[in-house]
């Protein structure tokens, strides 16, 4: 808990997937985009985990379920992203930029 | 395999979030045909994220409780009447539970200090064919059972009597024991020095050796260890100190001092002699009805090898737990019962009060709902402050229960053992602890609840209105308050009554002005002879003194406790069937001193000498039973226990009590001390002013004469005949004290009710006001609301009273445990101080600034 709001590794990589998959942001949904994304397997309660500490952030917050969802308690939570959390991946993304400018080592477009 | 890792799953997840995340990994692995493997290593990746979700919500929680109690603790010094009246009020009511749950706790819930099974303890008594079922035992037919019986592991008699140390400093009278070689083993305690008495030192005479009690070592002896093997002088007679017990042995009672082999000869005597007590533990696998069973039947045998003696004589069996505790256990129940009673009005009230404040409260919990404070949130922290409010009340109370505890066993003398180790110990303290947290969830959960399902729009319009169904819940508290102390109060009121009754029994003696001592004159030093003449000499010496009306020697004293069954069978001249009395020993001056009235004839006096004709008194009891309606003056009697002696009736004295106040006199026949020794006899002297410049006086009379006697239990009559009934006031004063507090509690809360609904229609009422309403009939209506709840309150108190008193029947007497009075006076009591409670918080009507309510909205 970054009291500057920049991001952890894992935080961003799942805020930036709940923008990806919004409207239909749901965690296993989510766990499947950053699989697909990244090629590497990422466990459901990691995810979970994850969205939990970004919703006590309020970097995201529940949203309606998209129409035709059904309401059952075991039902899907649905996220979408907050301008808090806009701000802090816009953040996060600015930090990289200026410790990544100027340096050699850099290769072109790999900035995520 | 995937079932196990779901069950894993399912299992490490908090609840909130459980059944989303199965389901959704249950969906994706449908969708993705089934990869046990890839399901298993989802499980196995989620665990550790699981128990950090849970420590964040255990994080959270704690957060919001620290935030709840923040903000308790700010509102709570905010108002402090609030706290003040609910903490106090908590207080007393927890506060007086503890105190009567560590009375409870230390004489009913622990086993008796003996050895670890001492629930295969027993206490035996000799059935008396006279219906007295718990009688002394003959020292032969105790040999016999114990010798005959198969049941018991051991059996174990001991005796009562009293000694006259005169070692380590001036001779001091003691109460002893004397007691078989088993005791201490039956019992399951050893000696803390040297050792019990061996069978070998009970053989005929018995050997002069003595086993002491810790106290008596301690204080007499200076605790030196070395007391083993040195001889101390018991009654004129050396023996040696075999042994130390521990305090905690006090067997049979706590007074015991000293203990000494009970001999075997004494199987020699007549069995018409019972004066044994015995206590005995089971043989494993044995019950207590299989144990009675054999002994009956040995007893049966008995009767028909000595029917002279044994006829009708059978066996009770108790455990020994209850026979130690049986006679206060009715009693500390009903104490308990009323405590709760009292702490359940008493959360009543705090409720009440909560109430109130909730309505008060109302604006700023809708706006804590606004803000998005949720349903349970709310609760919890409204429940929060209802616990802060028990934690301090229940503090408060451990204060007032340490001191309370203290009082008691300073003052209790009730009879049952242990009760000066009554302290405020962990188990005490525990119990407070659940009562106050019980107290928190009946006070507060419902006021909490009721709080936290307010908030809405209206509440936000609204301002601080109490919605109707707020009332009508503190009508409902207040009602259910107003049974309980109506119950409570009558039971109370019944007890105060039988008390009553019982002190105004004529006891058959005058108590006031006189004292008391005992005196023991060794059998070994005092021939019968020299015993009348120590009597007439100290006697003589205490009539010279000023203002001394009257003084004699007798004995033992009635209400005294002492041979409280030891009776025997009395005959007269022209009929041979025997009356059983209490047969009792005088001085002449015995009974002026006692202020025993003398009906007919003589008291005895100087001239009845050893060698002059044997005579006898009768009390006018004993007269009616023996002689009818002849008069017994001159005729002669006979005593069981000294046959063949026929005694002239010389006089006719009246009853007295003997064994208590609730039993009818009991007839008794007196006998002079010079014809008959007694062991043991007692100073009376009627007058003399000061008892301690008397006793003083009575002291030195006594060392002139015999330097080597010791006076013990200097007292007064009053104290004795006050100690009859001690059990009674201690019971009465205490159901009193919380009968009194219940029904104030119940008063406040009346009066809370009544000032709410005014507050609450202060407008309506103020427009009726206005309007030209006549204020006196609206104060009577507000009142008549009160009355109304206090009739139905009342109504089901009585009716829960009458249901519940014959449980007090066994603490009465002389009045029904539904007696109408009672009812009657406790009803109007409530009814009357109800409508005054209603009445000053209803007259505010009168003075109520119609303009200024009628402004507010």
């Amino acid at each position: 808990m970054s009291p500057r709001g920049y991001l952890g590794d894992l935080e961003e990589i799942v805020l930036l997937a709940v923008v990806r998959c919004e409207p239909e942001a749901y965690g296993m949904r989510i766990r499947q985009e950053i699989e697909d994304q990244s090629g590497r397997s990422v466990a459901i309660g990691a995810v979970y985990a994850v969205l939990e500490r970004l919703e006590d952030k309020h970097y995201i917050r529940r949203v309606e379920p998209p129409q035709g969802t059904n309401r059952d308690p075991r039902a899907r939570r649905f996220f979408g992203i907050t301008p808090a959390g806009k701000a802090a991946v816009e953040e996060t993304a600015a930090l990289r930029d200026r410790l990544w400018s100027g340096l050699r080592l850099r290769r072109g477009g790999k900035t995520s | 395999m995937r079932r196990l890792a779901r069950l894993i799953l399912r299992g490490v997840l908090p609840g909130d979030v459980r059944e989303t995340i199965v389901a959704d990994l249950d969906a994706e692995f449908d969708r993705r045909g089934g990869s046990t493997g890839w399901y298993v290593r989802q499980v196995a990746g989620s665990i550790a994220p699981a128990f950090v979700m849970r420590t964040r919500r255990l994080a959270r929680a704690a957060a919001d409780a620290a935030q709840d109690a923040r903000f308790g603790v700010r509102l709570l010094v905010r108002q402090k009447t609030f706290t003040i009246a609910s903490v106090l009020t908590l207080a007393l009511g927890i506060g007086a539970t503890t105190c009567i749950f560590s009375l409870v706790d230390r004489v009913l819930l622990r086993p008796l200090p003996y050895a670890e099974s001492s629930s295969r303890l027993l206490r035996i008594w000799s059935a008396n064919p006279r219906g007295i079922p718990r009688g002394a035992i003959a020292p032969a037919d105790f040999f016999d059972w114990r010798e005959q019986s198969r049941s018991f592991e051991s059996l174990a008699a001991y005796t009562d009597t009293d000694v006259t140390l005169t070692s380590a400093g001036e001779p001091v009278q003691l109460p002893a024991t004397q007691a078989t070689a088993n005791l201490a083993s039956t019992l399951g305690v050893s000696p803390m020095i040297g050792r019990w008495f061996t069978p070998a030192e009970t053989v005929g005479e018995g050997q002069l050796v003595v086993v002491l009690g810790e106290r008596l070592w301690r204080s007499r002896f200076g605790g030196v260890p070395t007391i083993e093997g040195r001889t101390i002088v018991i009654d004129g007679i050396p023996r040696g100190v075999v042994g130390v017990m521990p305090d905690a042995f006090a067997f049979p009672s706590r007074d015991a001092r000293l203990w000494l082999p009970l001999p075997d000869k004494w199987r020699s005597q007549t069995r018409a002699a019972r004066f044994l007590a015995a206590v005995g533990r089971l043989a494993p696998g044995v019950t207590l009805d299989a144990a009675a069973g054999d002994l009956r039947a040995i007893a049966r045998r008995l009767e028909s090898a000595f029917p002279d003696t044994n006829r009708g004589y059978g066996v009770t069996v108790a455990s020994l737990t209850d026979a130690v505790v049986g006679d206060v256990r009715r009693p500390l129940l009903v104490l308990l019962a009323a405590s709760l009673a009292m702490l359940l009005i008493a959360c009543a009230n705090v409720s009440g009060l909560m109430l109130a404040r909730g309505a008060a409260r109302t604006r700023e919990l809708a706006i804590r709902a606004a803000v998005g404070a949720s349903a349970s949130r709310l609760l919890r922290q409204q429940f929060v402050e209802a616990m802060l409010i028990a934690v301090l009340g229940g503090a408060a109370a451990v204060l007032a229960a340490a001191w309370g505890i203290g009082a008691l066993r300073a003052s209790l003398t009730v009879d049952a053992p242990f009760l000066d180790r009554l302290s405020m110990d962990g188990r005490v303290l525990a119990a407070a602890a659940t009562i106050t947290v019980i107290c928190a969830i009946v006070s507060g959960l419902f006021p909490a609840w009721r709080a936290s399902r307010q908030p809405g729009s209206e509440a936000l319009g609204g301002g601080s209105r109490t919605t109707s169904g707020q009332v009508r819940v503190r009508q409902a508290i207040v009602v259910t308050q107003i049974a309980v102390a109506t119950a409570l109060a009558c039971g109370a009121l019944l007890l105060a009554r039988s008390l009553e009754r019982l002190t105004s029994v004529p006891a058959g003696f005058a108590a006031d002005r006189t004292l008391l001592a005992d005196v023991s004159l060794p059998a070994r030093r005092y021939k019968p002879d020299t015993r009348a003449a120590f009597f007439d000499r100290a006697l003589d010496r205490l009539r010279t003194m000023p203002d001394v009306h009257a003084a004699g020697a007798g004995g033992p004293l009635p209400l005294s406790g002492q041979e409280g069954l030891l009776r025997f069978g009395v005959t007269q001249d022209r009929r041979t069937d025997p009356e059983r009395a209490y047969v009792r020993w005088a001085t002449p001056g015995y009974f002026a001193a006692m202020g025993i009235a003398q009906r007919a004839g003589r008291a005895f006096s100087a001239a009845d000498r050893a060698d002059s004709v044997p005579v006898a008194v009768i009390d006018e009891e004993l007269a009616r039973r023996l002689f009818g309606r002849e008069d017994p003056v001159g005729r002669r009697i006979q005593l069981s226990m000294n046959r063949g002696v026929w005694r002239e009736v010389v006089g006719v004295v009246g009853a007295v009590h003997q064994t208590s106040l609730d039993r009818p006199a009991e007839p008794h026949a007196y006998l002079p001390e010079t014809q008959l020794a007694s062991t043991a006899l007692t100073f009376v002297v009627r007058g003399g002013g000061d008892p301690a410049s008397v006793a003083s006086v009575l002291r030195r009379a006594v060392a002139d004469i015999d330097p080597e006697l010791a006076l013990s239990n200097v007292r007064t009559l009053a104290d004795l005949a006050a100690g009859s009934t001690r059990p009674q006031r201690q019971n009465t004063l205490l159901l009193g004290v919380f009968a009194t507090a219940a029904v104030l509690l119940t008063l406040i809360g009346v009066y809370g009710v009544i000032a709410q609904i005014v507050a609450q229609s202060a407008r309506e009422l103020g427009l009726r006001l206005a309007l030209g309403a006549n204020g006196r009939s609206i104060v009577a209506l507000t009142v008549r609301r009160a009355l109304v709840m206090a009739l139905i309150g009342v109504a089901a108190g009585s009716l829960v009273a009458v249901l519940a008193a014959p449980a007090l029947r066994s603490m009465l007497y002389g009045v029904g445990p539904r007696d109408p009075l009672t009812f009657a006076i406790v009803i109007a009591i409530l009814l009357a101080s109800a409508a005054v409670a209603a009445y000053v918080p209803a007259r505010r009507i009168l003075h109520l600034d119609v303009l200024a309510t009628l402004r507010v909205e």
